[in-house]
């Protein structure tokens, strides 16, 4: 099981480039096999946001001889681009090539393996499904197929989450600065990412919405810098008996010094009993003690905590 | 008096509850139901699905489960946080506030 998890983890991580000759091969089989349409050129793009710019060009008329100079043309023009992306929404296609690796590594085993028999027909189609993981996107017109390269750089943790502290953590090659920033397996914004801990302004935890991206602002800033320098304990699990309390380690702290013009700024910080990352999330100004702070996450209910995760 | 327990999945809410009578039942067609979504990881908080298991929905959108067989609350990715079991019963799932010190108002989690 770990050759096959291994296998196609690979192969949907690849950044490899797409030979041409092999993309048309691949393509018109899986159009002769799957799609059962006719077989068509390929137009090949660098990125997904290139890939849909060459769609909507193709489907508004471009010529295929056209697209390339007309997609240059787009993207030379950042006004031009944000309208045309506008008035046509992008959409995800149906066949995501590389990224589609998950789902056939469950057939490879299947048939390799476990010796699930299927008919030649049925395996012919397969086979050519299959290949379309050595692609990028796959965006199937009437008289074209327009299909992105995979990524060119992806990073991750030793967990295997994307990640990369103080750089992209994927990127495409191409027009449109295609990249995803992303800590820890949560997408969070390029100033995040990109900033060191020295860097970063403690305001900006007050102002990012997403309870995911505060966890990776607070990893990144540190819990016992931004806690001991910026803020006051109010109230810890070590006063109370409760057994959830203490395995999350609650503690309530007046974070105010975040916030200008606010006087007192009561958080909740606790630990994530899974993963052991710290959180630490504002609670309502008129809670005093963690009872309060805790009922207050409930929605003002008095409930006993009988398992966390 | 003895107080109500919840079980806390992130920043999702499980509870023992009472099945609303104007709750509708809700159709899955997976074996699992979304019952807190992640915007950036992707990484659902989900119940499993199966014979025994059933969802309803209050008309103010709060979501309830009737389960004669005991299932679980997990995440698409195991990795950040573990899977809990659900015992059989009438169970109600909310999301944790937390307060927002620009609107200064209550807002669900989000993550």
């Amino acid at each position: 099981m770990s050759v096959y998890a291994e296998k196609w983890v690979n192969t949907g991580i690849s950044t490899d480039r797409i030979n041409p000759a092999r993309a048309k091969e691949i393509v018109n089989a899986y159009q002769r096999e799957v799609l059962q349409t006719k077989e068509t050129p390929v137009i090949i793009t660098n990125n997904p946001i290139e890939g849909w710019v060459a769609v909507v060009l193709l489907t508004k008329g471009t010529a295929m001889d056209k697209v390339q100079n007309e997609m240059e043309a787009v993207f030379q023009n950042k006004k031009t681009l944000d309208t045309l992306l506008k008035n046509n929404p992008p959409v995800y296609p149906y066949q995501d090539g590389s990224f589609y690796s998950s789902i056939i590594s469950f057939y490879d085993f299947m048939i390799n393996e476990l010796g699930v028999e299927i008919e030649d027909d049925l395996m012919k189609r397969y086979r050519a499904w299959s290949d379309t993981t050595e692609l990028g996107l796959m965006f199937p017109l009437d008289e074209v197929m327009v299909i992105t390269e995979k990524p060119l750089t992806l990073n991750f943790n030793e967990e295997g989450q994307l990640h990369a502290d103080g750089k992209p953590a994927m990127t495409y090659a191409g027009m449109g600065e295609f990249e995803v920033y992303s800590l820890n397996g949560v997408r969070v914004p390029k100033w995040l990412a990109m900033a060191n801990e020295g860097s970063l302004d403690l305001s900006q935890y007050s102002k990012i919405e997403n309870a995911d991206v505060r966890t990776e602002f607070v990893r990144k800033f540190g819990v016992e810098r931004m806690m001991e320098s910026y803020g006051k304990k109010l109230d810890t699990f070590e006063n109370y008996n409760e057994e959830w309390w203490t395995k999350s380690e609650y503690e309530l702290w007046d974070m105010n010094a975040i916030f200008e013009g606010v006087s007192y700024a009561p958080h909740l910080k606790m630990k994530n009993a899974t993963t052991g990352v710290w959180h630490v999330e504002a609670v309502h100004p008129s809670c005093q003690t963690l009872e309060d702070a805790i009922r207050d996450r409930f929605g003002g209910r008095d409930f006993r905590i009988a398992a966390i995760a | 008096m003895e107080k109500n327990k919840v079980i806390l999945h992130g920043e999702c809410m499980v509870f023992p509850s009472e099945l609303p009578a104007e709750a509708t039942p809700m159709v899955v067609n997976s074996d699992y139901l979304i019952v807190a979504d992640s915007e950036t990881t992707g990484n659902h908080h989900v119940v499993d699905a199966f014979e025994g298991v059933n969802f309803f929905q209050a008309k103010n959108g709060t979501v309830f489960m009737k389960n004669s067989r005991p299932t679980r609350i997990r995440c698409v990715m195991e990795n950040r946080h573990d899977a809990l079991s659900l015992e059989p019963g009438v169970w109600e799932f909310g999301i944790q506030q937390e307060y927002d010190y620009f609107s200064d108002s209550h807002r669900a989690v989000q993550d």
